[in-house]
């Protein structure tokens, strides 16, 4: 298999070059958003439990989930970047995890 | 264990976080790329325009009760009023809100992810008989 070239897709902005690896590799826009939310969730939760000594499992799972749809909204600015299958996960997935920290009993806290 | 008053103001607060993400998304999206197949997603306009009814009806109501109660010359006052409507406003505003946001969230696992109907069907009931008894748990004890 041949793989498009840079200058047979024609890509002289950054958007070109994002919407090139993202045609090449379709995995691409999916392992971004997944490693996105697996940096800010796991960043949080030890951070939290480096100062803290206590841990938020579903508090950082709502923000890691909110960040990554926010991000994928960013993404989908770009015309042809980003399927809107994934915004739609990421909003989904954020609906519910923010559900599931809301509903929450929060003596803990 | 969830309790029937952190799921209601669970509710209520999802349905505001629901209905800022929806109007960020549409309005970020029609300034910067208008011709998005998301602004055209029958299930997220449909959940919009319901979360958007259920808040405007509740500022009619806050404003008419307002009006009623405090600029006319002789308020309008009824035994238990400020209870009763302060409790049907807010269940009327978190089964709005609720149910806006399930159906959103079914329609579009459904759709999109490829999600049976059955398993949404099976955790529909679970979450209904779970709010009933809820509901019965706050009626007897108060919690």
């Amino acid at each position: 298999m041949t793989y498009q070239t840079l200058a047979e897709a024609n890509a002289t902005t950054l958007a070109k070059v994002f919407i090139y690896v993202s045609n090449n590799s379709p995995l691409f826009i999916p392992a971004l958003l997944g490693f996105f939310f697996g940096i800010v969730m796991l960043g949080s939760y030890f951070s939290q439990i480096r100062t803290r000594g206590q841990g938020d499992f579903w508090g950082c799972f709502a923000v890691a989930s909110f960040c990554s749809f926010v991000l994928s909204l960013v993404l989908s600015w770009i015309p042809n970047l980003i399927p809107i299958y994934y915004v739609i996960v990421t909003l989904i997935l954020s609906f519910v995890s923010v559900g599931i920290l809301l509903t929450q009993n929060r003596d803990n806290f | 264990m969830v309790d029937m008053k952190s799921l209601v103001i669970g509710g209520i607060l999802l349905g505001l976080f629901a209905f800022a993400s929806l109007s960020v998304m549409y309005i970020s999206l029609t300034d910067n790329n208008p011709n998005s197949t998301l602004l055209t997603e029958s299930a997220l306009n449909k959940t919009f325009y319901s979360l958007n009814s259920t808040l405007m009806s509740q500022r009619n109501q806050s404003a008419n009760q307002y009006q009623n109660g405090t600029l006319m010359d002789n308020p309008e006052t009824s035994f238990g009023g400020l209870v009763m409507k302060s409790v049907v406003g807010a269940t009327n505003l978190f089964t709005g809100f609720f149910s806006s946001i399930f159906i959103l969230i079914t329609d579009l696992a459904e759709k999109e992810i490829g999600i049976p109907p059955l398993i949404t069907t099976v955790f529909f009931t679970i979450l209904t008989v779970l709010i009933i008894f809820l509901g019965w748990r706050l009626y007897r004890s108060g919690q």
